[in-house]
């Protein structure tokens, strides 16, 4: 078995809108794939499918070799986008119901509890109330809930999102601790930086299909180097007047453009009219793609005129 | 449909342990033998020491005869009072000095009205009453009786006021009869009335302990016959009432806080509603336990402990059992298809108008409990739990076939609304928003 999941032909509506439509994945066991893709696009609604919280209206989902992945839940840990806690429960109890529904039995649970209590600095905080916790906290408890069970499969919607640097840092060290020791990981999330860094595989969605997969080098190379990164006195006003611009991706200090021929051209021309500090032929960055192909229509209608 | 046990288990006992940890129901439970307790010393305590304040009254006779007799009968009642250590004491009755007569009718009479009324607002008297002067004569067939007027500001104080209207009636009645030319004695002995005895049926016994091995009937004791089945029933709805409708409040609230979805991670929606409802009939067992338990302190202070048998607390539990199946999925339910508390006022008005139905027919059911109204709301299965119960504990017994008919009837239902609820709670737990149209919860209900 080489995969831990494996979709095929997977379409999902409601009413009339196409949700995910004839999707087909593969994630490999032992991976760590990063589910990009704007909002709406199908993220959630393809990992509510994998964990058989919604059913597809077509096509197959095989989770850890099994197609009815009900059986194996408690080998399988979900953390939603859309995530609470009972208020009023300690984190103790609150952590050992979730343990015992994920099948995790007594004295195990508690040593794995006051482990990953401690793993995330939270050891003092067992006995206080939910209600006393400040979000970042509650977000890291929320992570310890999924993970009491060791899970072989760790299904993450946006799991750092709202953190604070040091508290994300610490939930990327568990997760990627967790892939060490073998658990596939799958996770969305908006920060396009930590797709790059983090993920062995990269899979974006747009409008329920799927338009990229595969690792990181394989998807830049795909669009070849065809990225100039710029730093210029005025450089973004300059570059949007100049004719010949196929695409300005404004980053305040440096511009990222697409160029219609030859580069040296663009920096004789830049040259001639402003001080240029850098100036570098590179590939597009994930934020870039995933711009280009999410972007407004409009762009995408310009950019056609352009390209003719 | 393969189910985990563990995690129905798990979801159960915490439900249970949510609830009863909450601080108003360790008060509940702490409170509940205080006011038992309290109840039965109240009880003894008033049986024996009721109110003693003397009434003060004045009577104005116009017909100026009753007023010698009203003296004796205060100074009688009084006298009474003082040898009674009996148990029932009563308040002793002061009868002040009559002011001077006045004719029936006139204006002075009423001032003399209005004067005694402003006392009486004072606090200086509790009543008057004004006597008619035709008192004595009996009243012309179908011409209204001339009333005794009795004038108070407590309408409800009817010590006073019950007392005058014997003395006066009795007095009034062998004063008509002597006038007719019969003694005090003779009107006594044929005014004398016939007393009815409510009694059961006779039973054929074995052992024959009476007559040709007939057993006589026992006296009706409205205690057995109406109180124990009506208490009964209550014990039920309240229990069903305080412990269904906590659901909604759990399903709702895990879904405003978003933990509905994390817990759709870890177990399958039906074992989730199924561990909730069995956590709460846990809940409404032991409030049924308490309420029982209280009721029968009660009871077997009085003297009818035998009253609540074996097979009875059985069907309790059986009740109860298929009674929050059947409310609790449905509010289950309801809870799912809502996002917000507020939501869910118009989708619980049919379930609200379901549990009202035992409130509204069951006096016609204690009056008659084998009418055909009453076999059929007993029959009917949102009613059966507390209906069918109450039938149970009332005379005549409901037939083993009705018994038996509405349990499964019941258990059908309840079978069906849990499997009915578990398709909404499926649909309904992801959604959020507006909350649905029926015509929306049966297409969730229809669907795969």
């Amino acid at each position: 078995m080489d995969h831990a999941i494996l979709i095929e032909g997977v379409t999902k509506r409601f009413g009339k809108v196409v949700a995910v439509d004839d999707l087909d994945l593969s994630v490999p066991r032992g991976s760590l794939y990063g589910f990009i893709g704007p909002n709406g696009s199908g993220k959630s609604t393809t990992l509510r499918m994998i964990m058989h919280i919604l059913l597809p209206d077509e096509g197959e989902i095989e989770v850890l070799g099994l197609r009815d992945t009900r059986a194996a839940n408690n080998r399988i840990s979900y953390l939603p986008e859309e995530r609470g806690l009972y208020k009023r429960m300690s984190v103790r109890r609150l952590l050992r119901y979730f343990g015992a529904l994920k099948g995790v039995h007594q004295p195990q649970l508690d040593r794995s509890i006051e482990r990953w209590l401690e793993r995330m600095g939270l050891s003092s905080w067992i006995d206080k109330k939910v209600d006393a916790l400040s979000k970042g906290m509650a977000q890291k408890v929320q992570f310890v809930a999924t993970v009491l069970n060791r899970p072989e499969l760790l299904v993450l919607d946006e799991p750092f999102t709202g953190l604070d640097p040091v508290n994300a840092e610490i939930l990327k060290d568990a997760v990627l601790e967790l892939r060490r020791e073998g658990t596939t990981i799958v996770f969305s999330t908006h920060e396009m930086s930590v797709a790059e860094r983090m993920c062995d595989r990269i899979f974006m969605i747009f409008k329920g299909r799927k338009v990229l997969d595969g690792t990181l080098d394989e998807i830049q190379s795909s669009y070849g180097y065809d990225t100039i990164r710029v730093r210029a006195d005025h450089g973004a006003e300059l570059l949007r007047r100049m004719p010949g611009v196929l695409e300005v991706n404004d980053h305040g200090n440096f511009q990222e453009v697409r160029w219609r021929g030859d580069h040296q051209e663009l920096l004789r021309e830049l040259a001639a009219r402003t001080r240029v500090t850098h100036f570098e032929v590179t590939r597009p960055s994930l934020q870039d793609i995933f711009v280009r192909i999410a972007a407004p229509e409009e762009l995408v209608a310009q950019e056609a005129s352009h390209a003719i | 449909m393969q189910f985990d046990a563990w995690k129905i288990w798990v979801v159960a006992s915490t439900e249970f342990g949510s609830t009863v940890r909450t601080k108003w129901f360790v008060i509940g439970l702490l409170l509940f033998p205080v006011i038992m307790g309290g109840a039965i010393v109240l009880q003894v305590v008033v049986a024996d020491r009721v109110d003693t304040k003397p009434r003060r009254f004045v009577v104005v006779d116009h017909s100026q005869t009753l007023e010698p007799v009203l003296k004796r009968a205060v100074a009688e009642h009084n006298a009474r009072l003082s040898d009674a250590a009996a148990k029932g004491a009563r308040a002793p009755f002061v009868l002040e000095p009559t002011p001077a007569g006045v004719a029936e009718g006139t204006p002075a009479a009423s001032s003399l009205g209005l004067e005694l009324s402003e006392q009486i607002r004072r606090g200086e008297l509790d009543a008057f009453v004004e006597i008619p002067a035709e008192i004595l004569e009996p009243a012309a067939a179908g011409a209204p009786a001339g009333a005794i007027r009795y004038h108070s500001d407590n309408p409800n104080d009817d010590l006073l006021r019950d007392w005058l209207g014997k003395v006066v009636n009795d007095e009034v009645r062998s004063r008509r009869f002597l006038q007719a030319g019969l003694d005090q004695a003779t009107a006594d002995r044929l005014s004398q009335p016939v007393p009815l005895e409510n009694l059961g049926l006779l039973e054929r016994v074995a052992d024959g302990t009476g007559p040709e091995g007939i057993k006589s009937a026992q006296k009706v004791d409205p205690i057995r016959s109406l109180m124990v089945p009506s208490v009964l029933m209550f014990v039920m709805y309240f229990v069903i009432m305080t412990s269904a409708p906590q659901l909604l409040n759990s399903v709702i609230e895990e879904k405003m806080s978003r933990i509905s979805e994390v817990l759709l991670g870890s177990i399958s929606p039906f074992e989730l509603m199924m561990g909730k409802l069995l956590g709460n009939t846990g809940i409404a067992m032991v409030l049924a336990m308490l309420y029982v338990g209280g009721a029968y302190g009660v009871a077997a202070y009085h003297g009818y402990g035998d009253v609540v048998s074996p097979g009875l607390l059985a069907a309790l539990a059986l009740f109860v059992f298929l009674a929050i199946l059947l409310y609790g999925s449905l509010y289950t339910a309801v809870g799912a298809a809502c996002s917000e508390l507020k939501d869910a006022q118009s989708l619980m008005m049919p379930v609200m108008i379901l549990s009202m139905l035992p409130l509204v027919v069951w006096t016609a059911v204690l009056r008659n409990p084998s009418s055909s109204l009453s076999v059929g709301v007993s029959l009917f299965p949102p009613a059966s739990p507390m209906l069918m119960f109450m039938r149970l504990a009332l005379k005549p017994a409901p037939p083993s076939w009705q018994v038996v008919l509405s349990v499964l009837l019941t258990t059908a239902t309840a079978v069906a609304c849990v499997w009915a609820a578990g398709k909404i709670f499926r649909t309904g737990l992801l959604m959020q928003g507006k909350a649905p149209s029926f015509a929306e919860l049966a297409r969730w209900v229809m669907a795969r």
